[in-house]
């Protein structure tokens, strides 16, 4: 009723206080076409009956809703992955860090899309859809359901809006620094985000190395590299640089010879770190950092040396002959 | 001699004119491997990351219904006040900001803010959004005609925006050259001069505004303050505007609805 | 303008195979400049490829690889040219630095600062052309030895790729630089030169750059060929 309004909305701050852009508009077409098209408002919104909605809840994905599950024949609920969620670095379970607040949520990365295929996808679909209508009756149904199936197989989520998506939070060092955690600042410097930005679907982006489905790992279950299951931890990273389709070669040292993507903020700050501590991986960073900055400082004094002295000698050369010509009266 | 030096003229402009092109590509080039030599890092930094970072602060949460570019675009009432007031404008009342905002999207901010005298008539026009000239039909969905319904005042025989000011025009121009819009935050701290200015240009703009804008049943009523059939509404839709849809709403809104917003910017 | 007229007698710069290892040298450096470049890009350039980008991005691992060889091939070559092939030895002894190349430079810049009256006189290579012809030495040890390195990367551990990474980015963008600032300058703008200078693709110096730019060269050809039977184009450099 007031929905179908597409300026019905607000600016809100939220609970980790951010301005953020409410839009209560719901456009029927989409909404119908996307997901969560069969469900009713009140399946997942508790608490609107009065209006204006004073009551209402925020809306729980871990619910048990009225959809069945084909395969078990229960009720369908998100409950296992909330659940996998909580235990994850991301959730309040999971999470090493202290502060328990900011940790994302459901709706930080998922946003209901309409079902949505390639060009090339979608005319090879359409017409092996007319496959499933020759038994199930039901037209809208098969291709609800044969839309679902094809969509889930295919790339869902480009690399490039991976990396933004996760960049949302990890590239703020104010996120970063209340968790501890370093930007990923130094990622776009590296051969994978340059090929990503060029557009290349198959180098990896975050979720391939942090948790690829490829080697049993989900996003909802992503954990720490301290963690000794993880992907990222040095034991198993070798295992994850190899995947197949990957560096297929990769050796141990090539695994685990230095930090990924460091960020040019962090690599600044172990420079400054200049004392011996105990730990040796920290020492060998701290190295590492210092052995990189050196070349770079090495160049950035030899360019400077070169191209000052040939720009010069090339423009003093110029004044030179100019003032020859002059003299010569050619 | 002076015949083959003529002839070979064009020719030697195109030379120079290439090695003139090829010439800043080169001086281009080399600068950009300068700046990456000696000055990238310093867009890598703390600071320039946590600049841009702020910019994300205000988040725009993509419609989990699904809504389209125009709306996540936000509300274009076509009115002047957008310039500093922004889309979504209404925060203030909890319960109705929304369903206000959801008026705005399709109405200039004055037919709601400056209430007609005793006696003064304002004519309303839908104007179309992109063309800005007054729309024939209403072409679209409810909420969403692709224009914005526009109050005129009838001055000299001439029909007048409301919003159409020219003192504060100036003001606004001397006030972003000082750069004295309100920030994301909404606030801008100055001093002196700057302040001065700023006090002028808020009593400027707002000093047609009412205290008390237009209530919602001022419109959907029978014979309300808007003729929606003279606002190229359809008989029904008219029909439905003022009795059927928000009406019944509105009277369970008008107990807690007594928006206080301008009557306490005038009290500063 | 008579200066380069057709009529002017002229001397044998490059030879052919010295122009061929240059045309190889150049195009692929080129290629190699422009596809390595591609990958610091700022991605607001990037995004302007568009759809295209993607096969772009593809052509350009492969044209990098391809110059890469082309240009350490010519790199060898030149190592068995200037060690094994007469015209080779005589480039390489010439460019030999000596102690009268930093008089010359002194004595050049005091010139051009006016505080000398004359130029001093140069020979084969003058002090300029030698640094650069070194350099590319310095320089192709450095990008084709990181540059395998990063081709065969499964097999180094990950801080040696960052090290060759870090050394491949620093030479090429001070490779490129001097190439801009210090090669293509002086071949294509200085006003001696203006608008190229034709030796790349002929292999000739007219005598009136010879005298300007190299008079002591120019004398001992003179010399040596008078020194030799009349025909020049057998014992001499110079030719009609």
């Amino acid at each position: 009723m007031c929905h179908k309004y597409p300026g019905l909305g607000r600016y809100e701050i939220d609970t980790k206080k951010r301005v953020v852009k409410r839009v209560f508009y719901v456009n029927e077409g989409l909404h119908k076409a996307s997901y969560h098209g069969k469900l009713n408002c009140s399946d997942c919104h508790e608490g609107v009956d009065k209006i204006p909605h004073t009551d209402a809840k925020k809306v729980d994905c871990g619910k048990s809703c009225h959809v069945i599950e084909p395969s078990t024949g229960k009720v369908f609920s998100h409950k296992a992955i909330v659940e996998d969620l909580k235990k994850s670095a991301h959730g309040v379970e999971g999470s090493r860090s202290k502060n328990k607040d900011d940790l994302p949520g459901c709706r930080d990365c998922h946003a209901n899309k309409p079902y949505q295929l390639g060009f090339h996808g979608q005319a090879k679909s359409m017409a092996f859809l007319q496959v499933c209508h020759q038994c199930h009756e039901e037209q809208a149904w098969a291709e609800r359901f044969f839309r679902h199936v094809t969509y889930r197989a295919s790339i869902r989520r480009p690399s490039a809006e991976v990396v933004k998506l996760c960049s949302k939070c990890h590239a703020n060092p104010g996120i970063m620094a209340r968790h501890k955690l370093d930007v990923i600042a130094g990622f776009q410097d590296t051969y994978h985000a340059k090929a990503i930005q060029y557009g290349d679907v198959e180098v990896a982006n975050c979720l391939n190395c942090h948790a690829p489905y490829a080697l049993g790992f989900s996003p909802h279950r992503i954990t720490s590299k301290q963690n000794k299951k993880s992907p990222t931890n040095a034991d198993n990273k070798r295992a994850t640089c190899s995947q197949s389709g990957c560096h297929v070669e990769a050796t141990k040292e090539f695994a685990t010879g230095s930090k990924v993507h460091i960020s040019p903020v962090k690599a600044a700050r172990l420079m400054e770190e200049a004392e011996e501590s105990a730990d040796d991986a920290r020492n060998r960073e701290i190295f590492q950092a210092k052995v990189l900055h050196w070349i770079k400082l090495f160049y950035q004094i030899l360019i400077a040396a070169v191209i000052g002295g040939l720009g010069g000698h090339r423009l003093l050369d110029l004044y030179a002959t100019h003032r020859d010509s002059k003299k010569g009266g050619r | 001699m002076h015949k083959g030096s003529a002839a070979s003229a064009p020719k030697k402009f195109l030379v120079h004119l290439t090695m003139a092109i090829i010439f800043i590509l080169l001086f281009a080039f080399s600068s950009w491997l300068l700046w990456l030599t000696y000055f990238r890092d310093a867009s890598q930094s703390e600071e320039a990351l946590a600049k841009r970072a702020v910019s994300r602060q205000e988040m725009v949460y993509e419609p989990f219904h699904g809504a389209g570019d125009s709306v996540l675009e936000g509300g274009k009432s076509q009115s002047w006040c957008l310039k500093c007031h922004k889309d979504y404008s209404h925060s203030k009342s909890k319960e109705v900001r929304g369903i206000l905002n959801a008026h705005s999207f399709f109405m200039a901010c004055e037919v709601c803010h400056i209430v007609p005298k005793e006696g003064e008539r304002f004519e309303y026009k839908w104007l179309g959004r992109s063309s800005n000239l007054p729309m024939t039909e209403l072409k679209g969905k409810p909420g969403d005609y692709g224009g914005s319904i526009v109050p005129f005042r009838a001055e000299k025989g001439f029909a007048k925006r409301l919003d159409e000011n020219a003192p504060a025009n100036l003001l606004l121009d001397e006030a972003v050259t000082a750069n004295l819009l309100p920030d994301e935050s909404g606030k801008k701290g100055s001093t002196g001069d700057l302040q001065a200015l700023r006090d002028r240009l808020n009593t400027e703009i707002h000093k047609d505004l009412s205290s008390k804008p237009v209530f919602c049943d001022k419109c959907h009523k029978e014979n309300g303050m808007l003729d929606f059939a003279q606002l190229l509404y359809s008989p029904e839709r008219a029909q439905r505007l003022e009795f059927g849809d928000g009406a019944t709403i509105i009277k369970q809104y008008k107990e807690f609805y007594l928006p206080s917003l301008h009557d306490a910017r005038r009290n500063q | 303008m008579s200066r380069h007229g057709k009529s002017e007698k002229s001397f044998v710069r490059l030879t052919k195979s010295e122009r061929v290892q240059h045309v190889i040298m150049f195009v692929s450096t080129t290629l190699l400049i422009i596809t390595g470049f591609m990958l610091m890009g700022e991605k607001s350039a990037i995004d302007l490829l568009g759809a295209a980008g993607k096969s772009i991005f593809y052509w350009r691992g492969i044209v990098h690889r391809i110059a890469a060889a082309a240009v350490t091939a010519v790199c060898f070559y030149h190592l068995y040219y200037v060690m094994f092939k007469a015209d080779g030895k005589s480039w390489f002894r010439d460019m030999l630095p000596k102690s009268r190349d930093l008089v010359d430079a002194y004595q050049n810049v005091m010139y051009m600062l006016g505080l000398r009256k004359e130029r001093p006189r140069l020979d084969r290579f003058t002090y300029l052309e030698k640094l650069e012809y070194f350099s590319v030495y310095f320089g192709m040890f450095i990008v084709i030895s990181t540059g395998t390195m990063m081709w065969t990367q499964s097999y180094w551990p990950k801080f040696y790729l960052d090290v060759a990474d870090a050394l491949h980015l620093g030479e090429a963008t001070l490779a490129a630089l001097a190439i801009i600032v210090g090669h293509i300058f002086a071949v294509h703008y200085h006003p001696h030169v203006y608008p190229m200078n034709r030796a790349f693709i002929d292999g000739k110096i007219s005598e009136t750059l010879m005298k300007e730019e190299h008079s002591l060269w120019y004398e001992r050809i003179i010399a040596e060929d008078r020194s030799k039977p009349a025909n020049g184009a057998e014992g001499g450099r110079g030719n009609a």
